[in-house]
């Protein structure tokens, strides 16, 4: 169903950018790699660099090391700028700010950098760090998965607080014969702000939160899994879980579909006959749901029906490893597996 | 390149059985090399997804497999082997969002050393 490896780069460290023009890495040897997308040809590198994130025509990198963060020109790969705190560069951005949680002088705190200036904008005391930005004043985290918080930016205080442990606990599936399934207390597996609406995932549910007071809004009820990941188009949201798999109405807070585990269920890529299909990681690609699947030692990229998770087709991969979501691009699908394999695939038109 | 292929997948949570008389000098590189690659599993969302359950022996209680485990992950082979755990896998699984590349290594020792935390994961049965 995908026609051609086209490439693969080996050595990438966990993550990777795409952008008009260029494809942008940091290889294991701590080198920021900018190779051109249309013929892999590298064009610069740059020494000692931990992570980094393309902004317009530059690169924000964190160094090796040292508290540092650099400016780099994205087309050379010139050095513009050097900067005396390091941005911890797995942070949130707006369309004008990016904001890293990280720790200065022992203290946590929330560095703020201007986008458009390339410059340090402001450093706010942060007690938890940002989870889930919801603009320039405000984001949201929460306290060891239990109390959601709406905070302020600038001075870490609390505008609400929304507590999960009055659902109550929930009772683990069973597993061991010989052992009865534990009570355990429900956690906050993801926060996202969607639609003007904070929908969280929690252990056994998925609830809507109002953002200006914490207003609970509705609340899905799920017996057999817990929520994690969500996929969002448009006012609906896919719940991909283990062997599970939800589709959710964000608007109207009402489970639309729930598929459960069929132990018959079998489906057949190139000979291997799947079963205990593990809904993990998925993608949106021209109106069907994608993501890769292991199984006996190989790994598998599925299409499947976003109505009812049904699968369509399949195809066997080349990396026997788990890897990050696929990522679509033009005509050409990137997958980046756990040893740091970057696979390029060329789509076939009949996709 | 060495693939992981676990003993059970039940109701899709992934099951390493180990049946172990005692922690052998090869033992801390299993938890090196086999746990730490699960960590790194794209496909783990939740520690939870993940149950190395031990058969009880003699060799093997829950205090014995805690400060075995915790004792090679402190290692400088396990210490290592740690780095290779993507930052945004620690911030999902620690729920901690201020962490850097320089802190995930001792962040996740420290996570695991909660008793709680590695029972989450580690499973001792009769």
């Amino acid at each position: 169903m995908i026609s051609k490896l086209l490439a693969t780069i080996k050595n990438v460290q966990h993550y990777y950018e795409l952008e008009n023009t260029y494809l942008l890495y940091v290889d294991k040897k701590d080198n920021l790699r900018c190779i051109l997308k249309e013929n892999f040809k590298e064009i610069w590198h740059f020494e000692n660099v931990y992570n980094f994130f393309i902004n317009k025509e530059y690169v924000v990198c964190g160094v090796v090391g040292n508290e540092k963060t650099i400016l780099l020109n994205l087309n050379d790969g010139t050095k513009i700028r050097e900067f005396d705190f390091d941005l911890n560069i797995r942070g949130k951005r707006t369309e004008s700010y990016y904001y890293g949680s990280t720790y200065r002088n022992n203290e946590p705190v929330i560095l703020k950098y201007d986008l458009n200036k390339n410059e340090l904008a402001g450093i706010f005391p942060s007690l938890y760090g940002i989870g889930t930005l919801l603009n320039d004043n405000y984001y949201l985290t929460d306290k060891e998965g239990k109390i959601l918080f709406k905070k302020n930016i600038e001075n870490d205080v609390s505008l609400w607080h929304f507590d999960i442990t009055q659902f109550g606990p929930y009772r683990e599936s069973k597993i061991f014969a010989n052992q009865e399934p534990k009570w355990r207390q429900r956690e906050i597996n993801r926060v996202y702000y969607h639609n003007n609406k904070i929908i969280v995932t929690l252990s056994r549910a998925i609830i809507a939160l109002n953002p200006d007071n914490g207003e609970l809004l509705w609340k899905i009820d799920f017996e057999n899994y817990d929520p994690v990941n969500l996929l969002f188009d448009g006012n609906i949201a896919y719940s991909g879980r283990l062997i599970y798999f939800a589709i959710i109405d964000i608007e109207k807070g009402i489970k639309l579909f729930e598929k459960d585990f069929d132990p018959a269920y079998r489906f057949e890529v190139e000979g291997f006959k799947l079963s205990q299909i593990r809904y993990i990681g998925l993608t949106l690609h021209e109106n069907h749901l994608w993501f890769t699947h292991e199984d006996k030692g190989h790994q598998f990229l599925l299409k499947a029906n976003p109505k009812n998770g049904d699968i369509i087709n399949g195809m066997l991969l080349e990396t026997k490893l788990s890897t990050y979501p696929p990522l679509f691009d033009e005509n050409r699908m990137y997958l980046l597996d756990q040893e740091g394999v970057l696979w390029i695939y060329e789509i076939d038109g009949n996709d | 390149m060495i693939t992981r292929r676990y003993d059970a997948i039940i109701n899709g949570v992934k099951h390493e059985m180990k049946c172990w008389r005692e922690w052998q000098g090869w033992s801390d590189n299993v938890i090196c090399d086999q746990f730490v690659k699960d960590l790194s599993n794209q496909n783990l969302d939740k520690l939870e997804d993940l149950q190395w359950v031990f058969k009880k022996t003699s060799g093997i209680t829950e205090e014995v497999l805690k400060d075995k485990v915790i004792g090679a992950l402190e290692s400088t082979a396990g210490r290592e082997a740690l780095k290779q755990v993507p930052l945004q896998k620690v911030i999902e699984f620690t729920k901690l969002k201020n962490l850097s590349e320089a802190s995930k290594v001792q962040t996740l020792i420290n996570y695991f050393k909660n008793v709680d935390n590695f029972k989450t994961v580690f499973k001792v049965v009769e």
